[in-house]
């Protein structure tokens, strides 16, 4: 049989089998889920994991919910009567294990018997001296300053701890909803509340993968559909393609959910990404079947997939290549998307060589017009012309500008900002940024503090040096406040001694209040101190500062704690901001590894296509050209690398050399022994569906600049910037390459076969 | 009629007066103790150790065991109560005397052992027993070895320190009242814990 009539025969059903595979995937991609911890956005390791399990099981849930409220008048009855009632409103809250507030905060007394906590303020509210008491009390007890009230006293803070419940992903989302609502009702008559909070971040962050979904996908669609009637003007030159790259997300994201997996702030890109990538083979599978000289639509049909199964094949590896290369990253985020985009790629392939010729070939050709694509070929001529009349000069041009752009890529920095990831009017941004500005930190980053050979830490010397620690930290840019069981030592000792706020001067002393501190069962204890005092948390609130400043001060910290500690002690930073930190700090390298994957991988199958060193090094010229170019943009505009902008180097490198993949093996195939003609003739035939498939690209990335994440936005912004530039190249700078390799002798083209 | 009985009607015989030096070892010896109701004191978060209430034959027993590093405050807090429950003047004053002052000495004793020892274990673990039968009662203090499973203090092995005999209307009502203190509930209401034999309301 052959393969005319298999493909004759065998279209209907293929196309039946098609439409079975998309209903079963595409009931499955209607569920897929949305994270709501952002686990995924976290680097796998099981070193940090483990001391942060360990830091949890001793500590508790380190995330806990900060609620401001500013009152004109917080210290007169009638502020603090509000702080009890919304203590009050927030504690009665499912899922709420404590609130710590200016209502609930206790102070260490002399009792009868020793030190006995107290309240710190105590109603009656309307007790005429009630800020007065308030006020002294403040004043004897400075560490709740920052953390519990601002330091003018005009803001409270309300420390919400929840309940660890890891099987309902719901909670939260209750939570944080209802204290909202309770924002909305008390913030009148001049008293305003903020919430902020890591729980906040993930419900925010969850919300906004949600509200992408809905808006992007649906809004790249009209884009991609636009685009393509635009150049195609036909219905079919819309509908198939778009159809294709339809198909290859539903599949997609149907193997996707079905592995178990649920989109996070990274892989909600997925659906745009893939419906963009998916169009490009069957553009050109579309561009070959209407430019194809068979009368018969079976005859075009396949006429146009010899013509571009090889290319559009390699196109496929390549691509594939660029993202599978972001697997090597440990943040699973990043690993899914760049995985399912592989996958999505060759799904794309595999539907564009097959169901889309079969559809086409049941349709009538439209008449060819001399008008087509006139702009267009305009555009390609002039690009050739120049390329093969001055290449020299483009050559300098496109290279001095290379060596500008390259001077600034060491600009750029390694920052993540979770809530400077958000729009300027995030409510979750605003909130933290007016936190962090009227009450304190808003970014606590933990520490433990043990023991070398694993005893209690009950030495005076010891605690005498955390104190002289806690004033390093605190000396530290960036750092708000220090918390640690410090606070509560030195008011157990003033309490059980009448004397100052401070520690005492003997062992003896302090392990009599230490006993006391551990028996008291007290919660505050409970945060700060682990049994037996085996471990001690050490906090420092940090002002909303990214990665790129906190990364730093975690090893300027930790150098002091070995300065000051001495070697019997250790001091080990953990927590969910530290996660952050941690994952930031090891981008970059992962960048690297991710890149340089890349390339090898496009190397390898550029060089086994063309089986020519020359044919490689000048496919990857106005390919690596482009990357360094969005490099130098990033460190001179300022753009940090982050989990988003760091995919986009390796990602766009596997889309980009799509375009030289396909010129290439159309210039092998035209080569008669002179360039310029070879060259002339590769831009008008092949120079209008990369220009087709490349605005379709650039335009359809573009669609995510109205995400809800910068990383997301920049990765759509730079990466069609990437692939505009990536075009250019590819029509100035590798004709104007082919031509200089000739003139040298290097470059003798053998013509590619299709299969 | 078990052994005890017969001792402890001997006893009787001998007079409440009689037994001032200490209470009969018949008393003291734990071995077939009926843990009847137990909570822990104050409460289970600040968890100094545990109030009993426990049937030892024909005597009732209340229980203390201490297990703390802060046993000076603990045995403070005790002496505050007492001295409220039985203020000057009042009957029963001086065997209260005489029960904190046997409590403190058998405090500061454990620890100085304990001090003396410095095997890093701080918690100090003191036993002190109200004992009650219809025709005797006493005190006994001591110290205990044993852990704490499942969050209730399983004591292996008692090591009396000092017993002493009281006046049987200071430890009747004593032992109510700790009852009451310990259980959360009126003094009328600690007969709800179990049957109290010879302290049993009226």
């Amino acid at each position: 049989m052959t393969f005319r009539r298999l493909f004759e025969r065998g279209r209907g059903p293929w196309l039946a089998i098609v439409a079975l595979a998309t209903l079963a995937l595409g009931a499955r991609a209607a569920r897929v889920g949305i994270e709501h911890d952002n686990a995924s956005l976290n680097a796998v390791d099981a070193g940090q994991r483990r001391v942060y399990d360990e830091f949890k099981a001793t500590f508790g849930n380190d995330e806990d919910l900060l609620l401001a409220l500013d009152h004109p008048a917080l210290l007169d009855g009638r502020g603090l009567a509000l702080v009890d009632t919304v203590t009050r409103a927030l504690a009665a809250l499912d899922g709420v294990r404590r609130v710590w507030s200016l209502t609930t905060a206790e102070e260490l007394t002399a009792g009868a018997s020793g030190a006995e906590p107290r309240p710190l303020v105590s109603p009656p509210w309307d007790a005429p001296d009630v800020r007065m008491r308030a006020v002294a009390a403040l004043d004897r007890t400075p560490d709740l300053t920052g953390w519990l009230v601002s330091a003018d006293r005009c803001t409270a803070g309300l420390v919400i701890e929840l309940e660890e419940r890891p099987g309902d992903v719901e909670y939260r989302t209750r939570i944080i909803g209802a204290v909202r609502a309770l924002m909305v009702r008390y913030g009148r008559d001049g008293v305003t509340l903020h919430l902020t909070g890591v729980p906040v971040q993930k419900h925010d962050v969850a919300a906004y993968v949600d509200r992408d979904q809905r808006l992007l996908l649906p809004l790249a669609i009209v884009v991609l559909g636009a685009t393509l009637a635009a150049f195609f003007r036909r219905p079919a030159g819309v509908l198939v393609p778009l159809g294709v790259a339809a198909l290859t997300v539903v599949w997609t994201t149907g193997v996707y959910a079905w592995s178990g997996h649920a989109l996070n702030a990274i892989t909600s890109l997925l659906p745009p990404v893939l419906l963009v990538v998916a169009l490009a083979a069957s553009v050109h599978v579309y561009e070959m079947w209407r430019a194809a000289a068979d009368t018969d639509g079976v005859g075009r049909a396949l006429a146009a997939v010899r013509a571009i199964v090889v290319p559009a094949g390699l196109c496929a590896i390549t691509t594939s290549q660029g993202f599978a290369s972001l697997a090597v990253s440990d943040i699973p985020a990043v690993e899914q998307f760049g995985l399912f985009a592989a996958v999505g790629t060759a799904i794309a392939f595999l539907l564009g060589m097959t169901a889309a010729p079969a559809v086409l070939s049941w349709l009538r050709p439209p008449a060819r017009s001399g008008t087509e694509h006139g702009a267009t070929l305009w555009l390609l001529d002039t690009t050739s012309r120049l390329a093969t009349r001055r290449p020299g000069a483009v050559l300098v041009v496109f290279g001095i500008v290379t060596l500008l752009a390259t001077a600034a890529i060491p600009r750029i920095r390694a920052n993540t900002d979770l809530v400077g990831f958000l729009r300027a009017d995030a409510p979750l941004r605003v909130d933290t940024s007016w936190i962090d500005a009227h009450l304190g930190g808003t970014l606590p980053l933990d520490f433990v503090l043990r023991r070398r050979d694993g005893g209690p830490i009950r030495a005076l010397d010891a605690y005498r040096r955390l104190g002289a620690l806690e004033e390093a930290i605190r000396a530290r840019p960036h750092v708000a406040t220090v918390t640690s069981v410090l606070a509560v030592v030195r008011q157990v000792h003033r309490a059980e001694s009448g004397g100052a706020l401070a520690l005492p001067d003997d062992d003896a002393t302090l392990g009599d209040e230490l006993d006391l501190i551990e028996e008291s069962g007290h919660a505050l204890v409970g945060r700060f101190a682990g049994p037996e005092l085996r471990a001690l948390r050490v906090t420092a609130r940090l002002r909303a500062v990214g990665t790129a400043e906190s990364a730093p001060l975690v090893e300027a910290i930790v150098a002091d704690a070995a300065r000051i500690l001495g070697p019997a002690y250790s001091l080990v930073p953990t927590g969910a901001l530290y996660h952050v930190v941690h994952d930031s700090t090891r981008l970059v390298h992962q960048q690297v590894a991710s890149f340089a994957t890349a390339i090898v991988l496009v190397v390898l199958a550029i060089g086994l296509l063309f089986r020519s060193l020359t044919f490689t090094v000048l496919a990857l010229i106005p390919n690596v050209m482009p990357i360094l170019w969005t490099g130098g943009l990033m460190g001179a505009a300022g753009i940090e690398l982050s989990t988003g902008t760091a995919m986009i180097a390796s990602a766009v490198l596997g889309l980009v050399v799509d375009d030289t993949i396909y010129y290439l093996a159309h210039y092998r195939h035209a080569y008669r022994g002179d360039a310029a003609s070879a060259i002339h003739a590769t831009a008008r035939a092949v120079g209008a569906p990369i220009t087709a498939a490349s605005v379709s690209l650039v335009l359809g990335f573009w669609v995510g600049a109205f995400g809800s994440f910068k990383p997301t936005i920049y990765f759509s912004l730079l990466t069609g910037l990437t692939m505009i530039t990536g075009v250019v190249c590819d029509l100035l700078v590798l004709p104007a390459s082919l031509v200089v390799a000739e003139r040298m002798g290097r470059a003798r083209a053998r013509p590619v076969t299709a299969p | 009629m078990c052994r005890a009985s017969v001792l402890i009607m001997l006893l009787a015989l001998r007079g409440e007066g009689r037994c001032a030096d200490g209470l009969p070892p018949a008393l003291l010896e734990a071995g077939a103790d009926q843990v009847v109701a137990r909570t822990d004191v104050p409460d289970a978060m600040r968890k100094v150790g545990e109030v009993r209430l426990v049937r030892r034959g024909v005597a009732v027993v209340v229980q203390t065991l201490l297990a703390t590093k802060v046993l000076p405050r603990v045995v403070a807090e005790i002496g505050k109560k007492e001295a409220g429950n039985w203020p000057p003047g009042a009957a029963g004053r001086e065997d209260m005397e005489r029960y904190v002052a046997a409590i403190e000495r058998a405090a500061g004793a454990l620890r100085a052992a304990r001090d003396e020892r410095q095997d890093g274990d701080r918690r100090v673990r003191m036993v002190i027993e109200l004992v009650a039968t219809p025709e005797v009662a006493g005190l006994m203090v001591g110290t205990f070895g044993g852990t704490e499973v499942d969050g209730t203090l399983q004591p292996t092995e008692r090591r009396p320190l000092e017993t002493m005999a009281l006046r049987k209307t200071y430890v009747f009502r004593n032992m109510r009242l700790i009852l009451a203190d310990a259980f959360h509930v009126p003094e009328g209401e600690v007969d709800r814990l179990g049957p109290l034999g010879p302290i049993a309301g009226p």
